[in-house]
Parts: C-alpha cells; structure tokens; sequence
C-alpha cells in the first residue's frame, strides 16, 4: 500500500472570480520515496501539498481524496489534524516565517516534542539538540537559547527542518524550501534533506521551480502545468528525455555552464494566468507541437515508457536532442 | 584609451543603529574598469555587496571612501545638481518589476516618467513617440501600453521595466538580478532580450547576479565578489574552465546541473553550512574561515587583488600554487 494516495484532487478558491488552482490531480507516493513536483509560480504545486495538511486559504476547498496511511485527509476536518500533525512535516520556502519570532530555539524544538508525543520538556529539550546536530547545525548548545532573528537564512532554514523532523514524521513536505537562500547555501540544504531522508528512513514530497534541485534529490519527478500533472516519470529517464514537450522546455531553459553563449532556449509566451479556462491541452498556445487535436480534445494522462504523459503527441524515446 | 566607467577602491558602509550601534562595510575597496559597450559581471551571493556597489555607481547610496570616473572625468565629488546630467547615461534595472512599478500608473506613463524628469525638452507627442519606440524594442504589444502592472504577467512587467531603463538612451545601465524573480521559462527569454539590446545599442554596464551561468551567457568578463571584496577577475571562459579563487569553485559547483551523470557530483558536496560569523575580518581574508584551503597567513594578512594569468586577477595568498587552477583537493 501507498504510504500517501491522493484521487482526483481538485483545489478552489471562491471570490470574485472563483478559480481552479488544482483540477484533478492523482498521486502515489511509497514509503521512503523522494518524488520532486516541478512547475512555475501558479502551477498549483503548493497549493495540492497544502490541501493535504489542511492548510488552504479560508476561501479554499479541497475535494477528492488524499489517504495518508490509509487515513483521509480531505474533508475530515480537525479529526485528520493529529494524523497529519505526527505523521506529516512541512518545511516552507520562509523559513523564517515558520519559526516564532520571541521564543528560543530550544523551546520551539522542545514544544514540538512535548506535543508530539507528550515527552518531558527535559527529555523534548535534550531531542532537540540532538536534532540540530542531525541537521549539521554547528554549535547545537549555543544555538537552542537563541533567538531565529540571530540566525542566517540558511541556519533558520535548518532549524525549520529541524522542527519539522521533531515529530518523527514518514513523510516530509518541502515547499520551495531553498528558493530563499543563496546558490551555495541551496546546495548544503538539499544534501541535507537527501541525507536526513536517507538516515530517517522518511519519505520526501519536493515542490520546487529548480530543475537542477531536483536532479540532485528526487526519484520521480511530477511537472505540473495549470493545476494538472502533465507528466509523471522517474527523474533518471525524466533528465535522459522528457516526453511532454512543456518538461522538455523547461530542461532546456535551465541555464547552465559550458553551453556556448549563443541565446537561451526558452518557451514562448507566458503560464497561463490562474482562473483560465481550457477547452484543450492547457500547454497548446505555447507548444510548438500542437495541432488541431490539441486544440480541442484535453489530453488525458496515461501510462507508457516508465512514467505517464498527458499528451496526445508526446515527444518519442531516444537521447535528448 | 581612457575607460568608460573606472572604480577607484571604492567602499561603501552602513551605520547599523544598535544597540550597539556599529558600521556594516557593504563594499570594501572595489577597483573595476569598464570600457564603452562592454557588459561586466558581478557574481556573489546575496549579502556580499554587489547590489550596493551597483547603487554607488549611481549614486542611489553614498560612497564611503574611493573615486568614480565616468567618461575621463571624476564624478563621485560633483554636487547633486552637477550629477543631474549623468543621471540620463546611467540607469538601473531592479530584480522585482511588481515593485518598481506604481500600480496606478499605466505601462506606458511609467516608462514616460523619467523622460519628464531627465529631458524636460521634450513634449507630450515626442514622448510618447519614444515610449511607442521603447515598447517594440522589449517586445511589448503597443496595447499593453494603456495596461495597469496588474494585468501584465511577471515577464511582460520586466520587460516594461528594462524599456522605462532606456527610454532616455543611456550608455550605462546597472541590471541587478533581473531575471531572478521569474520563471524558469520566462527568464531566458529576458536574458535574450538583454543580449539583444545589448548587442544592438552598444549598450554597456554591470550585470549583477548570483547564477554564473547566466553571466556567462551576457558577459565577457565577469568579477566574483564576497563580503564587499572583489575576490577574483576573468573572462567568463577562464573562470568557468578553471577558477584560481576557492570561494569562485564553490559558486561554480553551486549552478545547478540537470545533466543526470553529473546529479550525483552535487550530492558529494559539503553537508556542515558556512560560518556565519559576519563579524568584519578586516585583518585577513574575508573567505579563510570557509576556505579549505586557508593557511595561517590567510588569517591574518589581507590578500590584495594582484594579476594573475593573463587578463585575470585573484585576490588570494595560495593563487600562485595553482596557476592552471585549483587542486580539487587541499593540500595543507
């Protein structure tokens, strides 16, 4: 069984225009697993990972399903809180924000602890020392009687990884967590989680704009684009040949040394804004392969070559041009 | 020949009101040259001054010691109505175009604004025949003129931006981290169009961002800077091929790769985070307490930019152990 099964999971958000950041979206995710969700700002990547936890906006709704340990979590209201609370770590791309601000670090970890699994602030404290240590924060001892403002980015960073580990969790959800520090700081941080999830025997959900994040980190990758996912593959055939041409495009906008100084690759036009509707693929204006098909007819996504596309003419195995 | 733009030990510091009350050296006797059309780089991470360099350039922040000279001429002493003039010839493009923009104004009026202020000459018509102009030199659609900043998507913003940059054609223009607040496939196509305008203007400046690889994309030449310092100088050939300064190797390794043979190289990196001691090391290199290969020396002595190879300047004591570029190892 599937440590995390999420079922046609729809996100919306009422107002004046009422819009759809997440439409229908199915996932498995084993235990142990790293599974990487790359897309642009407004592909409704965090947006699915917060409707997991509970943690939409007041004007958001989930519907669907999403069965943690064979726990729904969608529509249970407070009932799922303890199961996530234990069960599920969140790490934001703030790092800052999800630390509070007039409490020691100490204390922070320790009340995780103590909430967790009603350990004694002696013992809470002594585990949250420990658990700086594991994120390689130097200087443990030091650190837990101050406060998050006496930290750099990336140590506020490790201690939010820190909190979010105090409860043991199987599984972690990392949003956007290195797209606030500095390149050489992202390095050290995603090591870290690889190496914590390793150690930890803990499954990883990564949300991250950064390809080249997720080439160092995950097993599968999921490219999300306008609330759905386009293709879902694992990350070592995903990086040989993408076959959605929006995953293609992406890898081969990511700038990177040694390609010669003629111009980027790059997709045309812009990610559709949020709210848009569709009456065929959601990647057609911007896709150089698009035909008559594509125009009309959604794409569903299906199984073939290690992975699933949404596609009606996906890109053919072979090496990458 | 004389340069177009030359830094002389240029610094700039910030009084940190406590308590206690204490001074932030941001840039820390920076020298640079800069000849007519040439696009420099200047890498390093966030912290390390190089947006603060940029701003003195132009002097959105005061200078704290050193000379700036623009065209042969020395300008950081000029009163504030004797730089007025130069303010046409040199323009700044900020990261986050959501923010450089005000909401009530339309696209257009913004890229007006600063033809009101820098060429009053002009009237209402030859404005906005320049903005129209401006506008198909980005790739902006003439309708999106009339738009608000809210209607417009993060890349046709920048692009406003970069056209309000230029509207009064200046020959110098600071473009600080423009593509980082953008998406991925929207951020090449800014840096083709920066390549562009570049090529097609002549265009010259100070290319400020934290990703090598997109320097290496725009610049000839880049600088790599690290706690106010410029650390090291080269074509961005040479640097890529082989760093001389440690900290230059770190930002190297820290591009991204998507390349799946290289995925594991970066799981091999360090997992201990850098000191965060950012108490001033005024006496010896600002980079020894991370630097692996850091002596006694590097700990008490300041390293001084010296030539190196041929074109290239390093600012380190160990440099002349690796004239071909670094050891992949320490070696004590």
């Amino acid at each position: 069984m599937a440590l995390l099964e999420i079922r046609e999971l729809t996100v919306e958000f009422a107002g004046p225009r009422p819009l759809r950041a997440v439409d229908g979206v199915s996932l498995d995710l084993g235990r142990e697993e790293c599974l990487a969700i790359v897309g642009e700002s407004g592909s409704g990547k965090s947006q699915l990972l917060l409707a997991c936890v509970g943690l939409l906006a007041a004007n958001g709704r989930a519907r669907g399903s999403a069965r943690f340990g064979g726990r729904e979590l969608i529509g249970a209201g407070d009932g799922a809180a303890t199961v996530r609370g234990r069960g599920i770590g969140f790490v934001f791309q703030d790092a800052g924000g999800s630390l509070t601000p007039h409490l020691r670090i100490g204390e922070q970890l320790a009340e995780a602890a103590v909430a967790a699994h009603g350990a004694s602030w002696e013992s809470a404290r002594a585990e949250g020392a420990r658990m700086l240590e594991r994120v390689r924060l130097p200087d443990a001892a030091r650190r837990m009687a101050q406060y998050p403002h006496e930290l750099s980015g990336g140590m506020r960073q490790r201690v939010a990884i820190a909190l979010a580990l105090m409860p043991r969790p199987q599984l972690l959800f990392a949003d956007e967590p290195t797209t606030a520090l500095d390149v050489t700081v992202q390095a050290e941080v995603v090591t870290l989680l690889a190496t914590l999830c390793r150690d930890l025997g803990m499954a990883l959900v990564l949300v991250t704009h950064d390809l080249g994040v997720v080439a160092s980190l995950a097993g599968r990758v999921a490219v999300m684009y306008a609330g759905r996912i386009v293709e879902l593959a694992d990350a070592e055939r995903f990086f040989r040949q993408p076959r959605h041409p929006y995953g293609a495009g992406l890898l081969a906008a990511v700038p990177t040394l040694g390609t010669g100084t003629g111009p980027l690759r790059t997709i045309a036009g812009a990610p559709p804004r949020p709210g848009s509707v569709f009456a065929g693929c959601r990647f057609e204006p911007r896709c150089e392969r698009a035909r008559e098909r594509c125009r009309g007819e959604d794409p569903a996504l299906s199984a073939g070559d290690g992975g699933q596309v949404a596609c009606h003419f996906p890109i053919a195995g072979g090496p990458r041009a | 020949m004389n340069a177009l733009l030359e830094l002389r030990d240029v610094s700039v510091r910030y009084r940190l009101h406590g308590p206690p009350p204490a001074t932030l050296t941001a840039v820390d006797g920076a020298c640079l040259r800069l000849d007519a059309g040439e696009m420099l780089g200047l890498v390093g991470e966030s912290g390390c001054g190089k947006s603060s360099l940029g701003r003195a350039i132009l002097r959105l922040v005061p200078l704290a010691g050193g000379e700036i000279h623009w065209d042969g001429r020395r300008v950081d002493a000029l009163g504030a109505r004797a730089f007025r003039p130069l303010r046409r010839e040199l323009q700044y493009i900020f990261q986050d175009p959501h923010a450089c923009l005000d909401p009530r104004m339309t696209i257009a009026q913004s890229v007006a604004e600063p033809l009101r202020a820098l060429m009053p000459g002009l009237d209402a018509g030859q404005r906005a025949g320049r903005v129209a102009r401006l506008l198909a030199e980005v790739g902006l659609a003439p309708e999106l003129g009339a738009r608000y900043p809210h209607q417009l998507s993060g890349g046709q913003l920048q692009r406003a931006v970069i056209a309000r940059a230029l509207v009064p054609d200046p020959r110098f223009v600071v473009c600080d981290e423009p593509v980082s607040a953008l998406d991925v496939s929207v951020q090449g196509q800014i840096v083709n169009l920066l390549a562009d305008i570049r090529r097609v203007r002549g265009l010259a400046g100070l290319f400020i961002s934290h990703n090598l690889a997109v320097v290496a994309r725009l610049c000839e030449r880049v600088m790599v800077m690290y706690r106010g310092r410029i650390v090291e100088t080269a074509t961005s050939a040479a640097l890529i091929a082989a760093p001389l300064h440690p900290y230059a190797r770190e930002l190297l390794d820290a591009v991204p790769t998507v390349d799946p043979g290289e995925r594991q190289r970066t799981l091999r990196r360090r997992v201990a985070p850098a000191p965060d001691d950012h108490a001033q090391t005024a006496a010896g290199c600002a980079f020894a307490a991370r630097c692996p290969f850091a002596l006694a020396r590097c700990r008490s002595e300041r390293p001084r930019l010296a030539p190196a190879a041929a074109g290239r300047e390093v600012a380190c004591h160990r440099a002349g152990e690796w004239p071909a570029g670094l050891p992949p190892e320490a070696q004590p």
